[in-house]
């Protein structure tokens, strides 16, 4: 079998179009290809042979050697390299570790860990397995949000589905290895997702995090030495061990090793999920994969890492995609969501669109991250309704930049983020709200106005669509929006066909 | 069918092939997870055996009835499927 062989499948599958042509396909190998509830489906593509392969005779030590080699890093954002985070808990004595998949994917327009379940659970389970026989534990726990009920029941039946084939739980295949899984929901919040927070959830606690260290290695889950990784890195662990670590560090960069993958979404002709190798320049998956900027429009910015990134303006989608340079230009890799802007959007909305959330899912614990990101927030909100204020720019830097240092946790540590970047390359614009009450992109309501031109020919087609009956004037006379009716709906610049109605 | 694909009709799609399958018509019938086409979904392939595979986006139900029609019963594979 080719090296290959698991990401041409996938190219069997589908046909060599465009969208798949230059994807390769590492976490999601499987996702579309089997029955996500069939065992047997899965074991038909080498499904459960890592796990089969390292239980018979290769050394934990090995294990957690051929990890460490294959440079696979955390896909949940941070990027800690995974097989030293397997050596750290390995390393420490105790009579009881636990191994945890964190599925608490939180970020608005982020699915793929929700694929990944709902389309290849077992590798899932496979790779925590693996793991349980690297670092010695016998305990698994999937923390997943309640608000994925069709990957819980999957999950649910993939477990009972391995237990039975004897692939978990007691003794499997005979090699003296225990290891057994259990699915634990979580009420979404999205604090959740970070570690600490998210093992005082699985306690029966508040989802609050915690100061760190102790890291979890060392005293997490009930104080006692935990792994925890995310979905993704999970599913890439089996191939890892198939294909070996030369292989998979064959892909990507020097420091960022395989693929990762990225929901894609916004202004964009294909949406979807693609997996590309770390490396992929923005501009390949944004105009070669997703097809481009729908309605001929241009590309003005594109946001990843979701509430915790930054976004990244056109002039630099020649970068390739790694976890430090995207870190270089202000942005994140994070778990994977990639948001494409295009002209007619406002960066000063969209900061406000990411801090609200980051704000409303703020836990309260910390002072910087509680405050800090309500006073952000106001300011930004004042700003696209057309009362900024002199000084407004640099009071959010300077919250910002304090925000990132004094946080507790990875949420407040990146909320100032989008806010910070759009900033820095837009400045522009947020100057353009401050100082001349201009929303350029037309997008902040409040300091938009409808007016009718001399092209009006008095037809009463806008007449008839406002619904607020803001306007006036006879049959075949210019038209008049009453501005202190007028609620900015737009209905009236869509139904003219003269373009007699000017927007600004 | 994962969420999403649900969410863009996928089930009632299904549904047209169950039925189908339930009144007598024999091929092998299976779902599979999200294969990250948001853009085309629901998608449905169609493998015979000899002639290798069909791959229709977006189809719905009265597509998939035309499917079963056309290309299970009747063996011709409709003009838009991609091979």
């Amino acid at each position: 079998m080719t090296k290959q062989s698991m990401h041409d499948r996938s190219l069997d599958v589908f046909g060599k179009a465009g969208f798949f042509k230059s994807q390769l396909r590492i976490a999601l190998r499987n996702c579309g290809i089997i029955d996500p509830e069939d065992l047997d489906d899965y074991l038909n593509v080498r499904g459960f042979e890592a796990l089969a392969k390292v239980l018979s005779g290769i050394k934990s030590e090995a294990v957690i050697a051929e990890i460490k080699k294959s440079g696979l890093r955390g896909r949940g954002g941070a990027g800690f390299g995974t097989g030293l985070k397997w050596e750290l808990v390995a390393r420490e004595r105790s009579d009881q570790k636990y191994v945890i998949c964190n599925a608490d994917e939180g970020d608005p327009g982020a699915f793929m860990d929700r694929s990944i379940i709902e389309g290849d659970p077992f590798t899932v389970l496979e790779g925590m397995a693996i793991a349980g026989y690297a670092v010695g534990s016998d305990k698994g726990i999937v923390y997943i949000r309640a608000e994925y009920p069709l990957a819980i029941k999957r999950l649910e039946k993939a477990i009972e589905a391995a237990k039975k084939a004897n692939l978990l739980g007691k003794d499997i295949l005979g090699s003296g290895f225990s290891f057994d899984i259990e699915i634990r929901l979580g009420a979404g919040a999205f604090v959740c997702g970070e570690e600490t927070a998210l093992m005082q959830s699985i306690e029966g606690h508040r989802g609050m995090p915690r100061p760190r260290p102790p890291y979890p290695s060392a005293s997490g889950l009930f104080c006692k030495p935990t792994l925890i990784n995310n979905v993704e890195t999970w599913a890439n662990v089996p191939v890892v061990i198939i294909e070996g670590a030369d292989w998979f560090s064959s892909v990507g960069t020097e420091k960022s090793k395989g693929t990762k993958v990225f929901a894609l979404a916004g202004k964009i002709n294909n949406t979807g999920l693609v997996e590309v190798p770390m490396g992929t320049t923005l501009r390949h998956v944004i105009f070669d994969i997703g097809g481009g900027i729908p309605g001929g429009k241009k590309l003005k910015a594109v946001q990843t890492g979701g509430p915790s990134g930054g976004c990244i303006p056109a002039h630099l989608i020649d970068t390739p995609i790694d976890y430090e340079s995207l870190g270089k230009i202000g942005s994140i890799m994070g778990s994977g969501g990639m948001i494409v802007i295009d002209e007619d959007s406002c960066m000063v909305s969209i900061a406000k669109f990411f801090l609200e959330f980051t704000q409303s899912e703020s836990c309260g614990k910390c002072t910087p991250c509680r405050e800090g990101t309500k006073r952000m927030l106001e300011i930004l909100t004042r700003i696209t309704e057309g009362q900024g204020k002199a000084g407004d720019i640099e009071k959010l830097e300077r919250l910002g930049n304090t925000i990132k240092k004094a946080s507790l946790c990875g949420l407040g540590q990146s909320a100032p983020n989008p806010v910070l970047s759009t900033i820095k390359y837009f400045r522009n614009e947020y100057e353009d709200h401050i100082n001349n009450k201009k929303c350029t992109a037309g997008a902040c309501e409040k300091m938009l106005s409808y007016t009718i031109n001399d092209k009006c020919i008095g037809c009463g087609a806008c007449k008839k669509a406002c619904p607020v009956n803001a306007i006036s004037g006879a049959v075949k006379q210019k038209h008049l929006i009453d501005q202190k009716l007028c609620t900015k709906c737009g209905e009236c610049y869509k139904t003219c066909k003269f373009s007699a109605i000017d927007k600004g | 069918m994962a969420t999403c694909e649900i969410a863009a009709g996928s089930k009632e799609v299904m549904d047209e092939f169950e039925s189908a399958r339930k009144g007598g018509l024999d091929f092998y019938l299976s779902r599979k997870g999200c294969a990250g086409r948001c853009h085309v979904e629901p998608t449905v392939e169609v493998v015979d055996p000899e002639k290798g595979p069909v791959l229709y986006t977006k189809v719905d139900a009265k597509k998939a009835k035309e499917i079963i029609q056309k290309h299970l019963i009747g063996g011709d594979p409709l003009a838009e499927g991609e091979k």
